[in-house]
């Protein structure tokens, strides 16, 4: 293991040690050395959306300059990206014209693929039982059935309704609450391996 | 900080990265050669076939570049023999190519290869085949160069003869039965009986080839011997082809490297005393043109034909400092004078194999101006100890050739030997004293091993240092066979054309999906077109409602409230309407200073798109008069997710200098607009940790406004009290509006549509699910009793 | 006025050219979906370098109290631009540990504190029966407290990944944990149901804005 890797292990295994122990030790020194990382992780996840962004034009560019099929739409979304930037850098991305823009562009593309999905969903629960037709599809298929018709029950019927979610709520939180534990311990397990050094996504490996 | 140098590209890279920075390459420690091992011998010759085309084209453009790279060494002036240099590069031309052993594809390049076919790998049967059918002439094209010197006059009578002897014969030469050996007891006979050879039979295979040129004097090429492909050229045409292509002078050219075998008889020679070096040359006769009758070797232009390459076969009118080089061929004569040979014998009559006397003919011309002094016993030794090149065989050929040409054996006798064969003569005191000091730094710049520094052994080629030869073939166990095999297979199974789902199917999907949307559409815009507000909306209270209203009428007068803005524009619509009951009711009783802060870059936008629609920034009586930067404030993106979240509520101010409240707890309520429950949950979580350690916050309320998709995940938290209340889609939304009295907003607009919604879905999802059920067990039992 | 019409124009557009993608992909949505892309982007470029890096990273740098706090934030951004270049991409990687470590610890806490003590507790208190009260409620309640805490331990072990080899060489669960694990499937089933028609109802909400939207554009242009 070369000095780096060690130095790079050292750096990401110090910083989140001193943040989690801030989180025992409630020690001065400890919080104000833990505000000052928190600080700097947020400017340096707001430089890494800027890196991002720019990774995104160079992979369009490149699109562009070999000539692939969907350059000209790469070159479109440079040009556009580049334009908001620029009006967003001059003006600030509270002014009206920025705001116009997210409100005519950015909203209705993103809503409407959203909302694409409304006849994917539809399509994918009809076509579910001829593909499989086991037991916990129909169950699948029936507690939606019933979570959607309890919501529409509220509404002629809210004592039929609240009683419908009531019930599958009762089954649903349980399973819920396994699946909030389940992620719960994935992320400690994920995040104690970060800090004891057996995993570097941070390019130490 | 170590550096590792890329095997490939041969710069140094930091030793923590694990692939070349320059060139990609895996700097694996796999990959490199360690100190210790000892380089293994590859014959790239087997996997030429195998491999990709980009990578048979690179090398194939390397060896171009190597060929003329050789050959313009060729056509330098030779060095002396006291020139290290010289001497070095002649090493190095060998070691540079990628196998002591020449390669069958590379013999294949070579025109002087193709001519002689009897490679070191031919059993010796397949040798003395060769001297019994006596083929194996020239190119086509050697004879089709034929200079107009007149020699095709005095020759035409014998080609026609040979023409009439070779035909049948070419076409078998390569099957002869090992048994064929027999036939050539007798011919070889001569060779056995004289002691130097006796000692090892397998080196007179240099005799032999010369023999067997002999009794090819003067025949031409004919096409059907020039297009029979040796055993191990049948696998590697493309290779024969791009030896082909590239001309004349690279295959010309690629003879050196080839005859990399055959320089074990250099190693031998290499002990011979070096006598003087003697400038006979300039005082010679002028060149017959029928010298330049040299076998092969005459059909090659003179343009396109290295310098060595002419130097052997013409006179040179430059002192020759590799005439003593050709000392052994006057130990030939020698020897053959034991037997009382004539020396003036025309050669035609030597070339009768009935005569016995079957090197006689071709030896003369070497021996009949010998003026170095006869070769000692265990010179002797050592000469017939090697193997004869293969371009001195054709030297002897061409010597053979005619009359007139052993008549000019002084001229001949110091004839120039390639700069690379004279290189390699004293190889035995030149590579104990300066290779070994070079040997650290030889670095292998093309071919697969490039990048490989001492890869291949300097130990003079062809001596007994020689590493022995380690067979290649993969040593791999069962295991690995079957994971090979299993790999091939699903490699196969992925070039096999999967066939095409019927069209009407597709058609249907398509079809089927095209109508759900323009159900959709046509519904959902009819409700929404003619403003529907026919569907009741619920008065009762769900449990995870109740706790809002009261949340809301705790909060202090004109007091702060954070409102995270946690969603994107996708879902903008519905969290807009879900949460405008409650923003709304807010500000009509409380009148809080809403600070908006938003996890999502776009979610500034979004806060104040919010405003506007809810209409609490519309001057009154449309709106509540809401006016930024007075009563809300915009506060901007937090970035750094989890990290982000706790340096904000630890240090409001450190975090966002902006921020018109210092402490996070000055906040009355906090709001959280959410549609992933993933960040709603960083922020329950890390306002959980805070409410612990900080009594003041302990009695600040969490509201969630989620999404209809992040409602179902963030009840837990409801029901375990870290949220005081949440709102779940529009029909919890439509529920708090409507009971609290307040104005109607988006979520009345949307109500009935949502009604409709849900009762399409309902409908679709029940009818096709049954027609599918059924349409499936149809379809599985007809599968079923096709079997 | 003017440009509340070209806002709406555009979006209409936009909108109708999503929805072509119903029919098939097609050069309009995808237009569309590159030109939302690059203006989402800018707009975010512009967010992060007006809200983040100016006000925190560059404008502190004139008071000399704060450059020596800000000097190695300084120093990791820019050493995260490396990453666009192989040979020298290693000096981002100290930057990318912080952010990785401190990212990584605040998930710890979070999780251990915010998720899983206060969720055991939670279960835990469900079978508190001073808290609950008495009567049908408490029946109701110790009967909702029960169903959840199976469902959150048959949850759990269905994705309790645990197995054993079996004396003829095949992995194994354990048989407790495989039947516990097939009736956790069943409450999995039941919660991915719920999941399920909220994210139908989400999307039906974001389609009723859309059609909402372009009809209320409509309806303005026709007066």
């Amino acid at each position: 293991m070369s000095v780096l890797r060690v130095l790079t292990a050292a750096f990401a295994i110090a910083s989140g040690i001193i943040v989690l122990l801030g989180y025992f030790l409630p020690v001065p020194t400890l919080m104000q050395l833990r505000s000052l990382l928190t600080d700097w992780a947020i400017i340096l996840a707001g430089t890494a959306v800027l890196v991002g962004i720019l990774n995104l034009v160079a992979v369009q560019m490149e699109k562009v300059r070999t000539g692939q099929k969907s350059g000209i739409y790469g070159a479109l979304l440079v040009l556009a990206l580049i334009v908001t930037f620029g009006f967003g850098l001059l003006l600030g991305p509270d002014d009206p014209l920025i705001q116009w823009t997210v409100d005519a562009i950015i909203v209705p593309v993103e809503a409407s693929l959203m909302s694409l999905l409304t006849v994917t969903l539809i399509y994918a629960s009809i076509r579910l039982l001829r593909r499989r037709a086991d037991v916990m599809s129909v169950l699948f298929l029936l507690v939606a059935l019933l979570f959607l018709s309890a919501v529409l029950f509220t509404a002629f019927s809210p004592a039929l309704g609240d009683g419908l979610m009531d019930l599958v709520g009762m089954f649903s939180r349980g399973g819920t609450r396994g699946l909030l534990l389940g992620i719960a311990l994935g992320t400690l397990l994920t995040g104690m391996r970060v800090l004891f050094g057996i995993d570097r996504p941070y390019g130490g490996n | 900080m170590a550096d590792i140098r890329c095997p490939n590209c041969g710069k140094n890279n930091p030793d923590f990265l694990d692939a070349c920075q320059f060139c990609g390459t895996s700097l694996e420690s796999e990959s490199s050669l360690r100190i210790g091992e000892s380089p293994k011998k590859i014959r790239t010759s087997e996997l030429e076939p195998i491999l990709p085309q980009w990578l048979k084209e690179v090398r194939q453009q390397n060896r171009e570049t190597t060929e003329e790279e050789a050959a313009e060494a060729a056509t330098q002036p030779q060095v002396r023999k006291d020139e290290a240099p010289d001497l070095l590069s002649g090493l190095f031309q060998a070691e540079t190519s990628e196998e002591e052993e020449i390669p069958d594809w590379l013999s294949a390049i070579s025109p002087l290869r193709e001519s002689s076919p009897v490679s070191k790998k031919e059993s010796p049967a397949d040798f003395f085949a060769q001297f019994e059918k006596a083929s194996e002439p020239a190119p086509e094209e050697t004879a089709e160069r034929e200079d107009s010197s007149g020699m095709e006059e005095t020759q035409e009578p014998v080609q026609e003869d040979w023409f009439s002897q070779i035909l049948p014969q070419s076409e078998t030469l390569f099957q002869e039965a090992p048994g064929e050996e027999a036939k050539f007891g007798a011919a070889v006979a001569p060779f056995e009986a004289e002691p130097p050879t006796s000692s090892e039979a397998e080196d007179l295979s240099w005799l032999r080839e010369l023999e067997a040129f002999a009794k090819q004097v003067e025949q031409p090429v004919t096409e059907a011997s020039v297009a029979e492909p040796s055993a191990p050229q049948e696998d590697l045409d493309w290779l024969k082809n791009l030896a082909e292509a590239s001309g004349v002078q690279q295959e010309t050219s690629a003879t050196p490297p080839s005859a990399e075998e055959d320089l074990s008889w250099l190693d031998k020679l290499g002990s011979v005393p070096e006598p003087p070096v003697e400038s006979a040359t300039e005082s010679s006769p002028p060149v017959s043109p029928f010298t330049r009758r040299t076998g092969p070797l005459a059909g090659i232009e003179d343009n396109v034909m290295p310098d060595w390459l002419k130097s052997a076969l013409e006179e040179t009118s430059k002192p020759s400092p590799s005439a003593p080089s050709l000392d052994w061929l006057n130990l030939q004569e020698e020897t053959k004078s034991q037997e009382d040979v004539q020396v003036s014998r025309p050669v035609d009559e030597s070339l009768d194999l009935s005569q016995g006397e079957p090197a006689s003919a071709k030896l003369e011309a070497f021996s009949a101006e010998s003026k170095t002094p006869p070769f000692t016993g265990p010179d002797v030794d050592s000469l017939f100890n090697i193997e004869l090149p293969d371009w001195l065989s054709q030297t002897g050929e061409s010597v053979a050739e005619t009359p007139e040409s052993t008549q000019t054996a002084e001229v001949l006798t110091p004839v120039e030997l390639p700069s690379w064969v004279q290189a390699m003569r004293p190889v035995e005191t030149v590579l104990e004293s300066s290779l070994a000091a070079e040997a650290e730094q030889i670095v292998e710049k093309e071919g697969p091993l490039a990048g490989f520094r001492n890869v291949i052994p300097l130990a003079p080629i062809g001596s007994s240092r020689r590493p022995k030869p380690i067979s290649l073939k993969l040593q791999a166990t069962e295991e690995q066979q079957a994971g090979a095999a299993l790999l091939e297979r699903l490699i196969a199974g992925e070039t096999v054309p999967q066939a095409i789902k019927a069209v009407p199917f597709l058609t249907s999907q398509r079809m089927l999906r095209l109508a759900l949307t323009a159900i959709f559409l046509l519904v959902l815009g009819a409700v929404l077109g003619v403003g529907s507000r026919l569907l009741p909306v619920s008065a009762l209270f769900p449990v995870h409602l109740t706790g809002i209203s009261n949340v809301v009428a705790s909060i202090p007068e004109n007091s702060p409230v954070l409102v995270v803005i946690d969603y994107e524009p996708s879902l903008a619509g519905e969290m807009e309407a879900a949460a405008g009951p409650l923003l709304d009711q807010m500000a009509l009783a409380r009148h809080p200073i809403f600070t908006f802060l938003s996890t999502s870059p776009n979610g500034t936008a979004l806060a104040e798109r919010l405003m506007r629609n809810i209409g609490i920034n519309k001057p009154i009586p449309d709106g509540l008069g809401y006016q930024l930067g007075t009563n809300y404030f915009n506060i901007g993106y937090l970035p750094g997710g989890s990290a982000g979240v706790l340096g904000f509520l630890e240090d409001v101010r450190g975090v966002m200098p902006w921020a018109q409240v210092a402490d996070f707890s000055n906040f009355a309520a906090v709001v959280l607009l959410t549609d992933h429950p993933e960040s709603g949950r960083v922020w329950v979580e890390q306002l959980e940790w805070l409410k612990q350690n900080r009594p003041s916050l302990a009695n600040q309320p969490l509201l969630v406004v989620a999404s209809a998709q992040a409602g179902p995940l963030m009840q837990p938290y409801v029901s375990a009290g870290q949220v005081e209340g949440m709102i779940s889609g529009i029909s919890d939304a439509a529920r708090y509006e409507f009971v609290n009295s307040s104005r109607p907003g988006i979520v009345r607009a949307y109500w009935d549509a949502f009604g409709a919604g849900l009762m399409m879905a309902i409908v679709l999802i029940t009818m096709g699910g049954f027609w599918n059920l059924i349409a499936g067990f149809r379809a599985r039992g007809a599968e079923e009793e096709q079997g | 006025m003017i440009i509340e019409v070209i806002s709406g124009l555009i979006g209409f557009f936009l909108t109708i050219m999503i929805f072509s993608y119903l029919i098939g992909d097609n050069p309009l949505f995808r237009i569309a979906v590159y030109l939302f892309i690059g203006v989402a982007s800018g707009y975010a470029a512009a967010v992060v370098w007006h809200g983040v890096l100016m006000p925190k990273l560059f404008t502190p740098l004139g008071d000399p109290n704060q450059l020596v706090l800000l000097i190695v934030p300084l120093i990791f951004s820019f050493s995260l631009l490396t990453k666009f270049s192989p040979r020298i991409s290693w000096m981002g990687n100290f930057a990318m540990a912080v952010l990785v470590g401190v990212g990584a610890a605040t998930a710890v806490g979070g999780a251990m504190l915010g998720t899983l003590i206060p969720q055991a507790r939670a279960a835990m208190d469900a079978f508190n029966i001073r808290a609950i009260g008495g009567g049908a409620n408490a029946l109701f309640a110790l009967m909702e407290g029960t169903i959840m805490l199976i469902g959150t331990v048959l949850t759990l072990a269905y994705f309790h990944y645990g197995a054993k080899r079996a004396s003829d060489g095949t992995i194994k669960r354990n048989s407790v944990l495989e039947g516990l694990a097939w009736l956790g499937r069943i409450f999995i089933a039941i919660t991915f149901g719920v999941l399920f028609a909220g994210v139908y109802m989400a999307a039906l909400t974001a389609m009723i804005e859309r059609l909402s939207s372009l009809i209320n554009f409509v309806k303005g242009l026709l007066g």
